[in-house]
């Protein structure tokens, strides 16, 4: 929440048109702290989002990169520990290490992967926000602005005039 | 407003509710025979390998043609929801979350047939690489290595992929249902709002998800065609097993979409969701996938010949003569003949005929595998000790419960969990125009 808000309103909107036409007139109002509900993901109102993109596919790329290490190095270091001749082949042969070195590479890429997102969306069993309503996981879109009391009424005018269906203040 | 939102959120959901007594009886029967091929495991157990089919030289066959089956099967899932998903294939939504459920159980149901045919099934864990006091570590030059550790990270992901895909819809149910139910689906929802923070990193990783599953999704039944091929053995010996048996098991698997996803549309009224051009679309898949499993099929035959191998000669005449020829024939009739009826767009879009045709389909690649594994060991390289296998009634039983297992798994979960993609269902309808319709 804004540092210093007192307030916070929240507008449902069942238009799709009129939800983009709030976070527009927010835009244009300079608003930057807000959070949007929303039951799908749309590009089309990424624009007007204060954050974009996410740092989940470097992650991706690190725990590839990690995982493909370990799995030469489990390899590497267990053919060392029982240093025989197998199969005709060197005790370190990289030919069929690599099998091992790729699935390495994308368990471990996949398990981070989905930590990442449970971190950085913050994923765990929890309360939800007393702003979210259950129809935003059905039909409904949904924003909610903290502001302090000066602020609140010109917010709830915006979200009225874009044609939000409801108007909740907490 | 919104009323397509709203619909297909109540078509999905409306699946979840407390199935029939039919429904209930059904699984039933089908515990019976999970707990009958549970029965014949212990009394295998108990009594030792000799009570199947198993004997010099054959080392591999039912259970082993099982794994590869189930596996295969399991491709076609992955297949739908992550290589289709990354090429932006718009019928994928209606079925692909059937179709990774599939996937998870089928590798389930393939798990299990290696510890059951280990024999010494207490000590499977002996093929995982853990740090120990006697210094013993799997090697990884084997195959079988790679078979493990391919396997256990296809399942892991497979699940992972399954549950991310779930979470957006696991939150639509939490906030449609009361009481316990929705305690539960919260649990499971992990405190999804649909917040843009929350979506724009979860595509993300979806994204990332998709692209790591593709590869795998290929490597993983290369691997498991190494291990036959990287062995000396006429029928096995061949570079050109890993494609051929990529596209065996997406053309099995396919198939298994259809097989199951018939009757299910019905059972849960899925008919407005999931409609016949979806199942054509995927019978069109099956004619590209057949004439790559027919191309193989032709160049085995073909590199048999022109190679001058009397052993690989020798191998496809048996095969196509010997005490297994029914198999083999009914293998290429169905993998590679039967398909091409899909050409005709009066048969692929005909439910009786996409039924008719996705279970011979699966019949033939089931056969597929028991030709490739049995006949090559049946007929090695020492004539003195040629054998002929058949499965003795204690491994057909434990084949039939492990089906059954694959069925149960399958018909409760798409009772729990939604059996089709409620957010991803709602993206074609959401673009602006239509929503204002």
């Amino acid at each position: 929440m804004k540092a210093g808000a007192a307030r916070t309103i929240t507008a449902v909107f069942t238009d799709f048109g009129a939800f983009l036409a709030a976070l527009r007139s927010l835009k244009a109002e300079g608003v930057k702290h807000f959070r949007v509900y929303s039951p799908v993901e749309l590009t089309e109102y990424e624009d007007l989002m204060p954050r974009r993109g996410s740092p989940i596919r470097v992650v991706s790329l690190l725990a590839g990169f990690t995982g493909c290490a370990l799995g030469f190095w489990l390899c590497i270091g267990s053919a060392k520990l029982y240093n025989l001749i197998v199969g005709g082949k060197p005790v370190v042969a990289w030919v069929p290490y690599c099998v091992i070195g790729f699935e390495l590479t994308i368990l471990t890429a996949a398990l981070c992967t989905v930590a990442s997102v449970f971190v950085l969306s913050r994923l765990r069993p929890r309360a939800l926000s007393p702003e979210y309503d259950g129809s935003f996981s059905a039909d409904q879109f949904g924003i909610c602005v903290p502001c302090n009391n000066e602020q609140a009424g010109g917010i709830a005018e915006t979200f009225r005039s874009s044609g939000a269906v409801e108007i909740r203040e907490s | 407003m919104s009323t397509p939102f709203r619909q297909i959120n109540q078509e999905v959901l409306q699946s979840l509710a407390f199935p029939t007594r039919r429904y209930l009886g059904l699984l039933g029967v089908l515990a019976c025979f999970i707990g009958w091929g549970a029965v014949c495991f212990y009394y295998q157990v108990q009594t030792g390998m000799g009570v199947t089919g198993l004997n010099l030289p054959i080392g591999w066959a039912t259970y082993i043609t099982n794994f590869v089956f189930w596996i295969g099967i399991g491709h076609a899932g992955t297949l739908i929801s992550a290589i289709l998903y990354l090429f932006r294939i718009e019928w994928r939504r209606a079925i692909y979350r059937s179709a990774e459920m599939m996937t998870v159980f089928a590798v389930m149901t393939a798990g299990m047939f290696p510890m059951i045919h280990l024999g010494r099934v207490w000590v499977f864990w002996w093929l995982l690489p853990y740090p120990n006091q006697r210094h013993l570590w799997p090697s990884f030059k084997s195959p079988l290595s790679w078979d493990v550790v391919a396997v256990s990270t296809y399942f892991t992901v497979s699940v992972l992929f399954l549950y991310m895909g779930l979470i957006p819809d696991l939150a639509a149910v939490r906030d449609s249902t009361t009481g316990r139910r929705k305690w539960f689906y919260g649990l499971l929802a992990l405190g999804w709002q649909g917040e843009h923070d929350q979506w724009r990193h979860y595509m993300r990783a979806y994204m990332c998800l998709a692209c790591l599953a593709t590869p795998l999704v290929i490597s993983v039944h290369s691997v498991v065609s190494w291990d036959f091929a990287m062995a000396n053995m006429p029928g096995w010996h061949e570079t050109i097993f890993a494609p051929y048996f990529v596209a065996g098991a997406i053309h099995s698997g396919l198939a298994m979409v259809i097989t199951l996803l018939i009757p299910i549309r019905k059972v849960l009224r899925f008919e407005r969701l999931i409609q016949l051009r979806h199942f054509e679309a995927m019978a069109i898949f099956n004619i590209l996938t057949g004439m790559i499993v027919f191309y193989a099929y032709a160049v085995e035959a073909f590199m048999a010949w022109y190679s001058g191998d009397m052993f690989e000669r020798g191998m496809l005449i048996y095969r196509a003569t010997g005490p297994y020829w029914p198999y083999f024939w009914v293998m290429n009739l169905c993998n590679a003949v039967v398909p091409l009826l899909y050409l005709f767009r009066k048969i692929r879009t005909s439910w009786t005929w996409l039924m008719v045709i996705s279970l011979l389909i699966n019949l033939g690649m089931y056969l597929e595998r028991y030709v490739i594994i049995v006949t090559s060991m049946a007929h090695d390289f020492l004539p003195h000790i040629w054998y002929v296998y058949k499965p003795t009634w204690v491994e057909i039983s434990i084949v039939i419960g492990a089906a059954s297992f694959f069925l149960c798994a399958f018909l409760t979960a798409i009772r729990i969990v939604p059996a089709v993609a409620i957010s991803e269902m709602k993206e074609p309808t959401a673009t602006p125009e239509v929503m204002a319709e």
